[in-house]
């Protein structure tokens, strides 16, 4: 009984889109995609797979991503100001 | 006349172990495809197999948390549908588990976005491993990398 109970709340997950609101934290859900990105860039591009050296060069990566977008992002935010003005 | 001896007895194996190592392609492919990191694993690459597909299976899943099963949808998002499907069995999964019943309607939200963005994003970095498994058996690359 509670198996089936746990599979209705595990469908449930799957059946209703998750309402993420239109504020500036949800900018915040980018950072798993650019893990994901990271992780499976090097998971394929790294030589030497040891633990350290892929953590390491994943971490670079990520936030070198991160860094890269938020640079995107002044951009964008200076050039719709200027064009406000 | 011993070295040239030595020589094609080293050629000769060489070539025989060539041929018992070498992986259909089409079989590669269809497994990189279908289980995120299968190939590498097949390539005996297992510690980046596993990263791989632990990565493209839970980016796929929280995208179908996101935006729920509804956003694997070939009739209103095909674009999406194409990168979805690129991901194999989840993506298979994720379709077959859709409530035929229901007609399918066009579904938004910022959930929703979020949602084909992540899928998408699993496919196409599951295409990503699937031409370096490709890459990997081409003889014309130097693929000695190991775990």
């Amino acid at each position: 009984m509670m198996v089936m109970m746990d599979m209705h709340l595990l469908a449930q997950l799957f059946r209703q889109p998750m309402d993420v609101p239109t504020t500036p934290l949800a900018l915040l859900w980018s950072l798993p995609i650019c893990l994901s990105i990271a992780l499976v860039y090097k998971a394929i591009k790294i030589r030497n797979f040891s633990p350290a050296v892929f953590t390491r060069e994943v971490v670079l990566l990520f936030v070198t991503i991160v860094v890269f977008l938020a640079l995107v992002a002044l951009v964008l935010l200076g050039i719709a100001y200027l064009a406000q003005r | 006349m011993r070295s040239y001896l030595f020589l094609g007895v080293r050629l000769m194996a060489q070539r025989q172990y060539n041929k018992q190592e070498k992986k259909p392609a089409y079989l590669l492919v269809l497994l990189a495809w279908l289980i995120p990191g299968a190939g590498h694993w097949y390539l005996g690459l297992c510690a980046r197999g596993v990263v791989i597909c632990v990565t493209i299976c839970v980016t796929f899943f929280l995208g179908m948390v996101l935006g729920s099963m509804e956003i694997i949808d070939p009739q209103y998002a095909k674009g999406w549908f194409l990168a979805q499907v690129l991901g194999g069995l989840p993506a298979l999964m994720g379709a077959a588990l859709q409530d035929k019943a229901e007609p399918i309607t066009a579904i938004y939200g910022r959930g929703v976005d979020l949602g084909q963005v992540y899928t998408g994003v699993a496919g196409l970095l599951n295409m990503l491993c699937i031409i370096d498994v490709l890459g990997r058996i081409s003889p014309a690359i130097d693929s000695s990398d190991a775990d």
